[in-house]
């Protein structure tokens, strides 16, 4: 009977001469693995990424001495005083298991110490505020608490949220721009936000049509506009299954940051807290709101900003690109985050402000899961 | 290749590696001495098939902790609720000697500090040590009324918090707020049963961490853990059970079984002595499966088995007997049927019945139906509820319980959705529908619903039932460990959202 061959209980150790990263498999018993290159990169079906330590100056010291029942790769790096330290192994987390990257930075010197990091991630990732997409489909969520550097557009959405081109089917002539929505899986609030003069005033329009729940009730939301009251809108209670329909905010840049804000949230008592946003239009406060001639798309030409949300004219608040964070420690100061990416077969990637999964839960899933493991088939040679 | 022993079945060879690969990896530290040490512990794949297996063991126990300890202010008081006649030690020892006997029937470790905390300032060093201690929640006996402000380091060092507050201890505004918030659970009450509930309401949770599921179904093997319950499910492929079934001899045990069976029955229907024997079978079969699996609770694709005509009897039977026996067993690989069982196992030892739901719109009723009824409705360690053997109903095949639910029997349904979120309804027993005249399934309750108008609006499908009115109970449990609670609409919907 041939034996597996895979290395699967290695702590790999990245040392100072050449690579040291074994090409090592993330996995857990009966799903398809992801692989740690080389380089560090942890490798998926959509793309790798890899945490770089800015200035690493390539001596790497040994890992903590830790025997995790799970496969893991570990590695530790320094930029002057401060070590980095990675590990990364794959939770199976119901239904398909994530993989997890946890970093450590350590602060050796009893002075402060600042630390430039490097997300690399694929060029066809969309970064967000809390995740990373590729192609509308979440497959990274951010360390929580960290704030990156990047450039922002003139307008666009936060992030997190899955764009479903097509998903509503409106039962009346309309802007085809009431087809397409975004949706916000797990209670992601969806998030605009627009540059205007600071402290100035906007008409907002939104645009729903529900096409999935068959009652209304199910999946009222909680829409926030900068400057105005907070408002319950339940399209089907309104409009009906499949009706399209608008709602009119009179808005205004309340705290002068030169960002017009407007998110639509699951509301806490919903069945179905996944919100959903159809159309978005800012115009001049003295703008008409002929509804006819909205939901006919006759005003979209007239609006500053015209969003498809979920559609082709939409777009992401952030440019694309690799993140940069810079940090600051305290005299040996200890930082630990993680990231968790979409590994092969994952259907879903938790959020982690939700406090469901954590370091601690994570690893006990999988040391859980291997504790007790059966035994599998050797690959084919 | 490297020469590892062959590790038996369920065991691991995955860590095994070649020659090759360990000398391209030599810069590696290899650290899988636990993954090698598993052979030792490998129990017993290979142990004659009539070993016995006690049903019980199957049950997960949890090592749970809890810790308690007196808030009061510094004594004697004067003034002030409970009041200066209140005998402090005599209630002291009279609770004190109650959550001893709740500990015990509940199998958790009662910690009592010795000293009550009688100043505020000590409190939050005490639930410090708590936390360190990894103490599975706290329970704080409050025996003065301005104690309540000293409780916030423990809400909020989100350990989980039982409030026992005897009347004369609190108004509605000490407990209206604190009462709702997740990982609290305030008893404002002289009942110290409900202390035992709570009791559970930390065990359950515990063994919902600790429980292995196992999923019979299609031909994966595969295991993932569920959030905020922790609970792991194993997949495996149905070829197992049934090639293990059919391997199964009548052995000694199966026949007592089948004896057994028919002995407390009120009649025997259907069944004729070979299905009864194959229904034991069905039974060791799924001990022994569940066992090798290092499970804890398993749910089956029995439907898909039995159309498939690859055993010769449904499990039904064993199916009962597993609910009896504290041991969840699930009908149709349904994985979150299986987890509402596991509810009304852990939180309640009461075994639940994963029916499907039947609207009767004449006398607007529910009808619970399904052949996978425990008997002991009551409890465990109650005596059976009245119960006839048939045949699974829809093949006609196997042995299945008809239990006869006793009229006015006050009852809970529960369905998790999923690991977060559950639906919760209540009703009455109002009487059992007969197969035939109906068709579909053996045992069939008929339950006047509570709070929902419409028996058509009963929301869920494979909900579970079982007996009491644990509304709150269930909500408790729930409000504690973050699941959210729904239950079926009051009013039937408008016809335009129909």
């Amino acid at each position: 009977m041939k034996r597996s061959t895979t290395f699967p209980s290695l702590v790999v150790a990245l040392v100072a001469m050449g690579p040291a990263w074994a090409d090592t498999e993330l996995r857990s018993p009966g799903f398809p693995p992801s692989r740690v290159a080389d380089d560090g990169s942890i490798v998926e079906p959509w793309g790798a990424l890899r945490l770089v330590l800015a200035g690493n100056e390539g001596g790497m010291t040994a890992p903590p001495a830790e025997k995790p029942p799970m496969p893991m790769a570990v590695t530790c790096g320094h930029a002057g005083p401060v070590v980095m330290s990675q590990a990364a192994y794959r939770a199976p987390i119901w239904p398909a298991g994530v993989d997890v990257l946890e970093a450590t930075l350590t602060n050796k010197s009893d002075e402060p110490a600042k630390v430039e990091l490097e997300l690399m991630v694929p060029e066809a990732m969309q970064v967000g505020e809390t995740t990373g997409s590729i192609e509308g489909r979440p497959s990274l969520t951010l360390p929580a608490g960290m704030q990156p550097i990047r450039e922002e557009r003139e307008w666009g959405c936060t992030g997190g949220v899955s764009a479903l081109p097509g998903w509503a089917k409106p039962n009346v002539p309309c802007d085809p721009a009431f087809r397409n929505i975004a949706a916000g899986m797990g209670s992601v609030p969806i998030t605009y936000r627009f540059a205007v003069e600071p402290g100035s005033k906007r008409t907002v329009v939104l645009g729903f049509c529900e096409s999935h729940h068959p009652t209304a009730g199910l999946r009222p939301m909680v829409v926030q506009v900068e400057g105005t009251e907070d408002r319950v809108v339940d399209p089907i209670a309104v409009w009906g299954r499949h009706g399209p329909g608008v709602v009119r905010f009179e808005a205004a840049d309340a705290n002068a940051d030169g960002r017009l804000q407007v998110t639509v949230a699951p509301h806490p008592q919903a069945r179905d807290r996944n919100p959903i946003l159809n159309v978005l239009w800012i115009f001049n406060p003295t703008a008409s709101g002929d509804v006819e001639r909205l939901l006919a798309g006759e005003m979209n030409d007239q609006a500053q900003r015209y969003v498809d949300v979920g559609g082709e004219n939409d777009q992401l608040l952030y440019k694309s690109g690799n993140l940069r964070y810079a940090l600051q420690l305290g005299p040996e100061e200890r930082k630990e985050f993680f990231l968790l990416l979409r590994s092969p077969g994952c259907r879903y990637l938790p959020d982690p402000s939700q406090g469901l999964w954590n370091p601690a839960s994570l690893r006990k899933a999988a040391a859980d899961v291997w504790r007790d493991r059966w035994e599998e088939p050797a690959p084919q040679e | 290749m490297a020469k590892f022993p062959h590790l038996p079945y369920h065991g691991c060879n995955c860590c095994t590696v070649s020659r090759r690969c360990f000398v391209a990896s030599s810069i590696a530290a290899f650290t899988a001495t636990s993954f090698l040490s598993v052979d030792a512990e490998e129990a017993s794949s290979d142990a004659p098939l009539d070993e016995p297996i006690e049903l019980g063991t199957l049950r997960p126990a949890p090592k749970v902790r809890i810790r308690e300890v007196i808030l009061r202010r510094e004594t004697p008081y004067w003034l002030g609720w409970p009041g200066t006649s209140y005998d402090l030690a005599g209630h002291r020892q009279e609770y004190e000697a109650a959550f001893q006997a709740v500990a015990k029937s509940t199998g958790i470790a009662l910690e009592m500090e010795p000293e009550p905390i009688e100043k505020q300032e000590n409190f939050a060093p005490w639930v410090a040590r708590a936390k360190a201690d990894g103490v599975d929640a706290v329970l704080i006996h409050l025996q003065h009324i301005h104690c309540w402000p000293w409780l916030t380091p423990a809400i909020d060092a989100g350990i989980p918090l039982i409030v026992w507050a005897p009347i004369g201890t609190a108004f509605t505004q000490h407990v209206r707020r604190i009462s709702r918030l997740p990982k609290v659970h305030v008893i404002s009450s002289l009942d110290t049963e409900a202390v035992e509930q709570a009791f559970r309401m930390v065990r359950a949770k515990g063994q919902f961490e600790e429980t292995r599921l196992l999923v019979v179904r299609g031909n994966e093997r595969k295991e993932a853990v569920l959030e905020r319950l922790g609970t792991k499910v194993r997949y495996i492929p149905r070829d197992n059970l049934h090639e293990l079934f059919n391997r199964m001899p009548v052995t000694d045990e199966a026949r007592q079984i089948a004896k057994t069976v028919v002995a407390n029955a009120e009649r025997v229907v259907e069944p004729d002595e070979q299905d009864l024997l194959n229904a034991a079978r069905a039974f060791l079969t799924a001990k022994r499966i569940c066992r090798d699996e290092k499970s804890n609770a398993m749910t089956t694709d029995c439907l898909g088995m039995v159309s498939s005509r690859v055993v010769p009897t449904p499990p039904c039977m064993a199916v009962s007997m597993f609910q009896d026996g504290g041991v969840t067993y699930g009908c149709e690989a349904d994985v979150f049927g299986a987890m509402s069982l596991m509810l009304t196992s852990y939180l309640f030892d009461k075994p639940g019945f994963m029916n499907d739901p039947v609207p009767e719109t004449v006398e607007n009723l529910l009808l619970a139906a399904h052949c996978v009824c425990g008997t002991r409705i009551d409890g465990f360690d109650k005596p059976q509820e009245r119960h006839r053997l048939r045949s699974h109903s829809e093949s006609d095949l196997g042995v299945a319980m008809q239990v006869l639910w006793k009229e006015d029997r006050p009852v809970t349904l529960v369905r998790f959705n999923n690991p977060n979120e559950l639906i919760l309804d209540t009703g009455v027993v109002v009487g059992n529908q007969d197969t035939p005249p109906a068709g579909g399934c053996r045992t069939d309750v008929k339950i006047k619903m509570d709070r929902v108008e419409d028996a058509r609006d009963v929301l869920g499908f494979h909900q579970v039932v079982f007996a009491g009115n644990h509304r709150r109970d269930v909500e408790n449990f729930c409000q504690m460990w973050g699941i959210k609670v729904i239950h079926s609409p009051e009013k039937a919907p408008q016809e335009d959202e129909a």
